[in-house]
């Protein structure tokens, strides 16, 4: 079963965020923070299904919230990052590396 | 000098430097392009309002550095230039940069001129350190972005207004370096300080001391599963933007200017370190340091840890952390093998790329693309070549535009930060990740970076105190010097030779003020050596000039600092203590009724007549009459019991003195149900020699006598009050 890797990078600051993935909370944490140091807040590795799927990051504390469709056929990496104009989802080629 | 502004003179300076006088001309040196030297054209000495304007120019953008080395004939020749006259070698003149240190008294200076080496970032910077005693603390930091530089041939005179840690006196700046051939020893650079209006100032004498900016110590460290850790890469054997050459984690910092030495002592650490998962976390990696790490201790020092180990909790992609964000931080590194082994071309450059990047971290650094998240903030420069960056994450056309781009440097402003930051900015354990202040970082406070004293203090206290208890602390100072040394035996604030900072729960800190000082004489001083290490004396701290200094529930991190006869200031480590707030609604009622400024004076000064403070001692009274099972109102009974055993004098308004005598049963009763009065009165009974050797006595039978049968804030105001307790009870009948 492949697995999509949610990585919350940049921008997040004691904020909760939830994940959702084919309409199912698949995680939830109450004090997500980026550290700087690496520009990663949390790394989120989610079994899930062959095929077409909606990838949901949700951030109650702040109001905001962005979706990706993703077309799940193998182990795929979606970047998460808070910016000023909200969230925004990126799926990776390949896996980041962080330092 | 003042003694608390290192800028400031106090005597006459013996030196005129006028700088409406003077009939030299100089070629005046607006700071452009790094390397470069135009020339905005003549300007004499005498024109002080042209000064005053060169300097005053903001600094201006610093270029990329340019290639490193000067252009020899050789090249020239392949230019079509026209050879360059050859050049006697005693003419030949050093160049002029590097870190130089003045000596003397009351203050030091490290003072670094980087405006004529290779590379040079156009500032000059300085870190002052104040002497007290055999103590050398760092006082604060300075620098001068925008500096007129003027070259002749016999000396560089470097002008500049100066930005300081503190409010200098004296920021404008004049630094004069003689030239000198090449093969003779560095000159010594002369620094003097001047006010707003020119006026001279402080001045340092600063010798030559490395043509490096900047010294540490670099240690390095591999798990016992990383056979082989990184060395070298040269830069040419995969495209890059710099000058193809070996680099070393050493020499990359070498070419920022900062000397690298390495301690020589690798230790391999277990995986077992790494806990049964065999993979590193923070927490673990922190540990590792501290076990690990031979430089290593809670102080800012310039020493840094790099830990070659296999992988992190995180997982394969994380190929390295700057783990250390927790008490001094920024003092140790990892990068990871799992990800980073291999000895292709490209993976060596990934062992370099990482290895410095973590340790820029450690130097304070952000990623590029994060400048703005600094306190203060900067511009973020995502497309920034340097060490800094995400070669993966460029925006300029991902990692293969990164590599053919970057030259293996730091970019320019990440080079002043490393140079010429403010000391607690950059050095390992100062100010946290992206810059904070504490308790700790009070720069008065700070810890002495050398420390001959002979001394060691400690400060100790209950963990928790209720609410309303008195809040008392005991100082102890230790003597380090097995030839024994002097000290006071007085350590609690009120004697004077003792301080106590107090941080509350939201984040103020205040020095505790007693409300009497009380003089100690010659009379007073003690010798520690082997026979006695130490010596110790507790501290009442809950109320002073300020108040109450405890009277928020919430935790509050206690540090004291003490003066030695010799001058030197030792200061204890950070201590925590918890004030929980009333449980119950007794307690509400119990604090209501002890937080009062003339019940603070009353525990103060246990007990007194004074009409000034009746209220107060009749809301003590009610304490222990209405509330006679609760902890506060054993505080209540010593403070009144006290008092009650003493005569006490008043002066009424016609000037007629009232004495009011001692009433023995009720201090007996008061005291009585606190502690073992009669115990301590038999002692000072039998103590021979005058009352003032019996009540010694009976202070002495509190200090030891009082023990866990008592709660730890009754016992250690006590303690803390014990000579006051003492010498009433000393002269206290027995009924």
């Amino acid at each position: 079963m492949p697995t999509v890797t949610v990585d919350l990078q940049d921008g997040f600051d004691d904020d909760v965020v939830e994940v959702w993935l084919g309409g199912e909370r698949r995680w939830r944490e109450d004090s997500v923070t980026t550290n700087l140091a690496i520009s990663l807040a949390a790394s989120v590795p989610l079994e899930a299904e062959a095929g077409e799927s909606e990838l949901r990051v949700a951030m109650p504390s702040r109001g905001v919230e962005a979706a990706q469709q993703l077309a799940v056929e193998q182990d795929v990496t979606v970047a998460v990052n808070l910016a000023d104009d909200g969230l925004r989802l990126e799926p990776l080629g390949e896996r980041p590396y962080y330092l | 000098m003042s003694d608390s502004d290192p800028t400031a003179i106090i005597e006459e300076h013996d030196q005129h430097l006028d700088l409406a006088e003077g009939t030299d001309e100089v070629e005046a040196i607006v700071p452009e392009t790094n390397g470069g030297a135009t020339a905005t054209g003549v300007v004499t000495a005498n024109d002080e309002a042209a000064l005053a304007a060169v300097t005053a120019v903001l600094a201006p953008p610093v270029e990329e550095p340019t290639a490193i080395g000067d252009l020899d004939a050789a090249s020239l020749d392949g230019l079509g230039a026209a050879r360059l006259p050859t050049i006697p070698i005693t003419a030949v003149k050093r160049k002029v940069f590097g870190r130089y240190r003045s000596t003397g008294m009351p203050f030091q200076v490290e003072l670094r001129v980087d405006v004529d080496g290779p590379s040079p970032t156009m500032r000059v910077s300085a870190d002052y350190y104040a002497i007290a005693g055999a103590t050398i603390t760092y006082f604060g930091s300075m620098r001068v972005d925008a500096p007129a530089v003027a070259i002749t041939d016999t000396q560089i005179v470097i002008n500049g207004l100066g930005r300081f840690t503190w409010a200098a006196s004296s920021p404008r700046i004049r630094i004069t370096i003689p030239r000198v051939p090449l093969l003779s020893p560095p000159a010594a650079a002369t620094m003097v300080h001047l006010s707003l209006t020119g006026m001279p100032s402080a001045t340092y004498i600063c010798r030559f001391v490395s043509p490096a900016f900047r010294t540490m110590i670099f240690e390095e460290d591999r798990q016992d599963t990383v056979p082989a850790v990184f060395t070298s890469y040269n830069t040419g054997s995969l495209p890059s933007g710099g000058p193809a050459r070996p680099i070393s984690v050493v020499s990359a910092f070498a070419e920022a200017g900062i000397q690298m030495l390495t301690t020589g002592a690798a230790d391999v650490v277990a995986t077992g370190e790494a806990g049964a998962n065999a993979s590193w976390s923070d927490a673990e990696l922190h540990a590792g340091m501290v076990n690990h790490f031979s430089r290593w201790k809670d102080i800012p020092q310039w020493a840094v840890w790099l830990l070659h180990a296999r992988v992190h909790d995180l997982g394969t992609g994380l190929l390295g952390i700057m783990f250390d964000q927790q008490g001094k931080q920024r003092q140790g590194c990892a990068v990871f093998y799992a990800g980073l082994g291999g000895t292709t071309a490209d993976k060596q450059r990934l062992q370099l790329f990482t290895c410095v990047h973590e340790l820029g971290h450690c130097f304070n650094l952000l990623h590029s693309w994060q400048k703005s998240l600094a306190i203060p903030p900067q511009p973020n420069r995502p497309l920034s070549f340097s060490w800094m960056n995400y070669p993966w994450s460029y925006p300029g056309g991902g990692p293969a535009a990164f590599w053919s781009g970057f030259p293996f440097r730091f970019d320019a402003q990440e080079l002043v930060h490393i140079r010429h930051g403010f000391q607690s900015d950059v050095i390992m354990g100062g100010n946290p990740f992206r810059v904070g202040s504490a308790l700790e970082d009070l720069a008065s406070w700070s810890d002495p970076v050398e420390d001959r004293s002979g001394l060691r203090l400690e400060l100790e206290a209950p963990t928790t105190f209720a609410y309303g208890e008195p809040v008392t602390a005991q100082v102890r100072l230790h003597g380090v010097d097995p030839r024994g040394i002097m000290v006071t035996r007085h350590l609690r604030p009120r004697n004077g030779q003792v301080q106590i900072a107090i941080a509350g729960p939201n984040g103020q800190v205040r020095l505790y003020e007693p409300l009497l000082h009380h003089c100690a004489s010659d009379e007073d001083a003690i010798v520690l050596d082997q026979d006695k290490p130490s010596h110790a004396d507790t501290a009442f701290i809950h109320y002073g000039k300020d108040g109450f200094y405890f009277d928020q529930p919430g935790t509050y991190r206690l540090r004291a600092r003490y003066t030695a006869p010799d001058g030197s200031t030792i200061v204890s480590p950070v201590t925590t203590v918890r004030v929980r707030p009333p449980l119950t609604a007794e307690d509400e009622t119990v604090a209501e009724l002890v937080f009062g400024e003339e019940q603070g004076t009353l525990m103060y000064l246990v007990g007194s007549d004074s009409d000034t403070l009746r209220s107060g001692n009749e809301a003590l009274t009610r304490v222990w009459e209405e509330h006679p099972e609760h902890r506060l109102a054993d505080v209540a009974r010593v403070i009144q019991g006290v008092n009650a055993a003493r005569e006490f004098k008043l002066v009424e308004a016609d000037n007629e003195v009232r004495v009011r005598k001692p009433d023995p049963g009720t201090a007996a009763d008061l005291l009585g149900a606190v502690f073992d009065v009669s115990g301590t009165r038999d002692v000072a009974f039998e103590q021979e020699g005058d009352d003032a050797a019996r009540m010694a006595a009976a202070a002495t039978h509190l200090r030891t006598v009082v023990g866990p049968e008592l709660p730890p804030a009754i016992a250690g105001y006590l303690r803390a009050r014990r000579r006051e307790i003492g010498a009433e009870i000393a002269t206290l009948d027995a009924e």
